[in-house]
């Protein structure tokens, strides 16, 4: 008890230490300290709507910089959708580039400070994982940090020309030994989970791979961000066996964990009974985990969904163009999510009877 | 193509799942019809919040009552699912309030398809905010959930002499393991979400301190951050919510109790 209220002061003081931070940033900060909103016009959506036009007159006080503590008047114009615009509150810290002229200061404002919410929500997770699952969660936290690392290092080396297929194979292979053998242990039945987690991702990249070719292609060019760099089926397809490899890794894992349980408990049970298990383990996790795929993908794409249902597209056009990535990637997601049974059950089952006879 | 992945992971479910793996599909596609009926309703100017409370009552119905049949540890987790949407409710109060992150982020301000889209759409994109954070998290915290009651009342049927207290140790045990693999899934989900903007990110040289103040990386930062927090905290809660449930002698739980019993028994009777 003493510790949770220690670390929730340490937690407090952190916050307001980052929110005060501007002594750390080089570009110029101000905070609104008066914001005043007057009605300024009405436009027509693309429905009929009516969408309502704001003009805000908000005082800053800068925070930083050799202009610190004078303040400065600017004008904001925003619409009710917030799509494009944004409201100020009194209380933002925003970045701003400062003008002088003739002893009188202008400001133009280039982005909000955000930092506080990154510390906030990053914060609370930690002390939720440290307290629910102490060393458990320190070692999760710690095979998240090494994995975004590799995450990153991998991506500077493609930015710089290294071959990509090869990158992703080993970005593959390392995520998946590190979290597996930093959530369970160095023991037989990670080992027997990493094995697994492989043979599972080989089959739904062959299915995936055989349905591009033989089906037809994507239609990249719709891709979110596809102004970017070149080689974009090679791009998505990666983030594809990422976004499965995690949820695969839960399934091994998990059966592997129940059949190594269940050999132990009762050591006479025979493979029909073992395989029996496996199927009623394989029936409850089925259907979470696909939900699981559904909701965190889908729900990433939902603003521009509803901005272009708005704007008269249809939901077939929309299913075949706009939002076809994620529905892929959540079905060839779940694909993988059901390989995982069968595959993860038989490499457990062999493993644990290959044991037995050398024994 | 996708009519061809639906097909194959139809026929994968049916082949290794039998009839409840058609089942689990049966769900899913309600999930699927709810969520587009749901983005329709949102789209004719319904007000986001009120619409993303309802449609998570009733995704949590159709997930975990239909596809988990009606008996003591459904009931503790659709309680607890229903306790955690609030509690993360207030986080995400808190972190749209202050922080912004409604609308186009900077990288979608490059893309030619959003510079066509008339931007007069009448629906306030900040409580949008909230319904994706919502159901993103819904799906990670619907599946701990469920397995943690369902590992609870496991114990409590094998040994009916376990106390409250026994049962949210044993709950705390389970949950640790249970813990790590899904953060896990999410964690990757996300990872494999977001590699595009990575590969800008890095290409744009941003540095940390843009980063931690940029709208795109929030946004998904807090996606991903806040399905996790919310499989972290429903562990406590499902625990002793169920445990609660199982060993209460109060008249309501009783009630309930004799309740389920009776409509299993008129089913299995049918």
């Amino acid at each position: 008890m003493i510790t949770l209220c220690v670390i929730t002061l340490f937690f407090a003081f952190f916050l307001i230490g980052v929110s005060n931070d501007y002594c750390f940033y080089h570009s110029n900060i101000a905070g609104v300290i008066k914001a005043h909103e007057t009605y300024l016009k009405s436009e027509k959506g693309p429905g009929g709507e009516v969408e309502h036009y704001y003009k805000q007159i908000i005082t800053l006080k800068i925070k930083n910089g050799s202009n610190k503590g004078r303040t400065v008047e600017l004008k904001n114009t925003y619409s009710e959708s917030l799509v494009k615009s944004i409201k100020y509150h009194v209380g933002d810290d925003l970045f701003v580039t400062l003008k002088e002229n003739a002893g009188k200061l202008s400001a133009v404002i280039s982005g909000v400070k955000r930092d506080v919410s990154v510390a906030f929500i990053a914060g609370l997770f930690l002390i939720g994982m440290i307290f629910i699952s102490r060393k458990q969660g320190i070692l999760t936290i710690v095979s998240f940090c090494i994995n975004i690392a590799v995450f990153i290092f991998a991506i500077v080396l493609y930015l710089h020309g290294k071959n990509f297929t090869v990158l992703c194979i080993l970005m593959i292979f390392i995520f998946c030994v590190l979290t597996l053998c930093m959530s369970s242990g160095l023991t037989k039945k990670t080992f027997g989970a990493i094995i697994s987690t492989f043979i599972t991702l080989s089959l739904t990249f062959l299915i995936y791979k055989l349905a591009t070719t033989f089906i037809g292609k994507l239609p990249y060019e719709m891709m979110d961000y596809s102004f970017g760099p070149d080689d974009l089926d090679r791009i998505f397809m990666t983030g594809i066996l990422i976004g499965c490899l995690g949820a695969v890794m839960d399934v091994a894992i998990t059966i592997h964990s129940a059949v190594n349980e269940l050999v132990l408990t009762s050591k006479s049970i025979t493979n029909k009974d073992l395989i029996h298990s496996i199927r009623e383990i394989g029936y409850d996790i089925m259907g979470t985990m696909i939900n699981v795929l559904l909701f965190s993908y889908i729900s990433g794409s939902l603003p521009m969904i509803v901005i272009k249902i708005v704007n008269g597209y249809s939901l077939s056009s929309m299913i075949h163009f706009n939002i076809i990535f994620e529905l892929i990637r959540f079905l060839v997601g779940s694909i993988g999510i059901v390989l995982s049974i069968p595959i993860s059950g038989a490499v457990s089952v062999l493993l644990v009877r290959k044991g037995k006879v050398k024994c | 193509m996708l009519i061809a992945l639906t097909i194959l992971l139809l026929l994968f479910m049916l082949l290794i799942g039998g009839e409840r793996g058609g089942k689990s599909f049966f769900t899913l596609i309600e999930n699927i019809v709810m969520l587009v009926i749901c983005i329709y309703f949102i789209s004719y100017g319904i007000n986001p919040v009120i619409m993303t409370i309802l449609c998570s009552i009733l995704f949590i119905f159709i997930t975990i009552i239909q596809q988990n049949g009606t008996s003591m540890k459904t009931y503790a987790s659709v309680v607890s699912v229903l306790i955690m949407i609030c509690i993360l409710s207030i986080v995400v109060g808190i972190l749209s309030y202050h922080s912004n992150i409604a609308g186009y982020n900077e990288l979608d301000l490059y893309e030619e398809i959003n510079m066509c889209l008339d931007v007069n759409i009448h629906i306030n994109l900040r409580d949008l905010v909230f319904t994706v954070i919502i159901f993103g998290s819904l799906g990670a915290v619907m599946d701990t959930a469920i397995s943690i009651s369902t590992s609870v009342s496991e114990f409590y049927h094998n040994n009916k002499e376990l106390a409250f207290h026994d049962l949210v140790r044993s709950g705390k045990s389970v949950g640790q393991d249970i813990l790590g693999t899904t953060v896990n899934t999410v964690f990757f989900a996300g990872i494999g979400e977001t590699m595009m903007q990575t590969i800008l990110f890095i290409k744009y040289g941003y540095t940390f301190e843009t980063l931690i103040n940029s709208k795109a990386f929030l946004q998904e930062f807090s996606l991903i951050t806040i399905s996790n927090l919310g499989c972290l905290l429903i562990i406590p809660i499902v625990t002793i919510i169920t445990s609660f449930m199982l060993t209460s002698d109060c008249d309501f739980m009783i009630k309930i109790r004799t309740h389920i019993q009776k409509a299993n028994a008129t089913q299995n009777n049918q």
